[in-house]
């Protein structure tokens, strides 16, 4: 389990409004040091304002925020951070190149072979030469990806990131992400819609409910709790739990409607086998594989069950 | 200033300085004749008409360019990529003001050098003013130049806070026809240099004013609703 001893980031009771419109009420968050901090939450739970906050363009009407062990937005931690919120925004007259150039200057970054480096990453070293203008919204989306990563920042902050991108490109970048995190030990909070991805890529999920944070769990957690299983249905549940037991298998329950779960990887042909040999009718046998979006939904509807 | 230069292409924008600047030499040309069809003209007469032309010229030259640095950041969103930066966001605009003064105010001033030349050139050819260029004229010229040099940067300074509080092309090009109206009414009703220089000056500090207080307020609201 991840210690939370050194936080990047910090939020306490952070409130929102847009006019009348709530956007976050009393959101508490804890991004730990060098993990990749997965948000999730439906349209509207305020994933975008979060992040807005959190790079500057927009202030939290209460609440208090640190970031780096600073209160508030410093300088210094936004030197430090390279984000991408809502759609990337691009000057469209320059072409790819001129953007990251332009961009490291404003940073006061003179690496110049990153920025070839960072091309190369993302796949646009062809059309770097070309202007924003004339790219596709896949495109524009990785020449974001490169603008974050370009000055090795400490934190990145991603709104969605991944939209637009092919499959190739989704898992190319969650690779990229992946080995940024490892080599240079970068923090990264970002949010997705596409849960599976989350799933393979955060080592912490905050899950975003009614404008605040109703769960923050390391995913290996989320997925112990979670846990797959080998659903079956039987005209006799006792019977059938005697069956199992003879079989070696503890870990299984009895639910409602009388199936039964089985959370131990077992062979099911052998229970099968084993279950009509014993006498009892088979009318069911599934494998139920639980993902993140089964657990964020069940949250969600259901309010905390865990 | 530098990286302002490098967004908006700033060599492709002073280029546009010269057209501008054949069309004034044409209509100091046109009007010049215009005055002499009614009335025999004077240099004091024709100098105060054509700087007063071109700084016309240049105040939708000054919008255009307001319009480039500091609206199309909105409209286009790509404030949002700056106002992440750690550069203060009044040093932010303090740039972008400065880079729209200093194209607009050289290009201006280039052009009412040129027209001058142009208009004295031409006099020596064909006598096309009534009477001779004097040293009086020469400082009066001077004087009007440096006014509206002022009132120039008085127009960017109006500009840029009108920019920044509607968020849109059009409405820079609307406000600033106030604008444009308040520079004609006194240039055209006033001679006096002694009178001219407080006018312009005390409009210079109010759109100085207008636009600290109003570049403070509106810069961080992203949009224009």
């Amino acid at each position: 389990m991840l210690k939370l001893n050194s936080l990047v980031i910090e939020g306490k009771h952070v409130s929102k409004k847009f006019g009348s419109t709530t956007a976050l009420s009393g959101l508490d968050i804890h991004v730990p040091s060098g993990s990749i901090y997965g948000l999730i939450g439906l349209n509207g739970a305020g994933k975008s304002t979060l992040m807005k906050i959190l790079v500057g363009l927009e202030d939290m009407d209460d609440g208090s925020l640190r970031m780096f062990d600073q209160p508030g937005i410093t300088s210094k931690g936004l030197d430090a951070t390279g984000s991408i919120i809502e759609y990337p925004y691009f000057y469209e007259r320059l072409t790819g190149l001129e953007n990251l150039k332009l961009h490291a200057a404003y940073m006061g970054f003179h690496d110049k072979k990153r920025i070839d480096e960072v091309l190369e990453q993302v796949d646009l070293t062809i059309d770097a030469g070309r202007r924003v203008s004339t790219y596709s919204l896949g495109m524009r989306q990785r020449l974001a990806i490169a603008r974050a990563i370009l000055t090795y920042p400490k934190l990145l902050i991603l709104d969605e990131p991944t939209n637009a991108l092919d499959p190739e490109g989704i898992r190319n970048m969650r690779e990229l992400f992946k080995r940024i995190n490892r080599s240079f030990g970068t923090t990264i909070l970002i949010s997705s819609h596409i849960l599976s991805e989350m799933e393979h890529l955060a080592d912490w999920i905050g899950i975003l409910d009614r404008h605040a944070i109703v769960q923050e769990r390391p995913m290996a957690e989320i997925r112990k709790l979670n846990r797959s299983y080998l659903s079956i249905v039987t005209d006799n549940a006792k019977k059938s739990c005697i069956i199992l037991e003879r079989l070696g298998i503890s870990d299984f329950a009895v639910q409602e409607n009388n199936s039964i779960r089985i959370y131990e990887k077992t062979d099911s042909s052998a229970i099968a086998k084993a279950l009509v040999t014993g006498g009892v009718s088979l009318y069911e046998m599934a494998q139920d594989a639980r993902t993140l979006e089964d657990y964020f939904l069940e949250l969600v509807h259901q309010g905390e069950s865990h | 200033m530098r990286l302002e230069a490098r967004k908006i292409k700033i060599h492709r924008l002073i280029l546009f300085a010269i057209p501008i600047t054949l069309v004034l030499i044409y209509a100091t040309f046109v009007s010049i004749y215009g005055i002499n069809q009614t009335h025999a003209s004077s240099f004091a007469a024709i100098i105060k008409m054509m700087t007063a032309t071109v700084w016309d010229f240049y105040f939708f030259y000054t919008a255009y360019l307001v319009s480039k640095i500091i609206v199309e950041e909105y409209v286009n969103c790509t404030v949002m990529i700056l106002f992440t930066y750690s550069i203060p966001r009044r040093r932010i605009f303090f740039a972008k003001i400065l880079s729209t003064s200093v194209i607009s105010l050289t290009c201006q001033a280039v052009s009412q050098t040129i027209c001058f030349i142009f208009l004295l050139t031409m006099d020596r050819r064909f006598s096309l003013v009534n009477g001779f260029i004097t040293r009086v004229d020469y400082i009066e010229w001077t004087q009007y130049v440096l006014i509206d040099l002022l009132a120039a940067a008085a127009s960017v300074l109006f500009l840029s806070a009108i920019a920044v509080i509607r968020k849109s092309s059009a409405s820079v090009f609307l406000y600033g026809i106030t604008f444009l109206f308040v520079y004609q009414v006194i240039i055209s009703q006033i001679n006096e240099f002694s009178i001219l220089w407080p006018c312009y000056t005390a409009l210079f500090l109010g759109c100085a004013f207008f636009s600290t207080v109003s570049i403070h307020r509106w810069m961080n609201r992203l949009t224009a609703k």
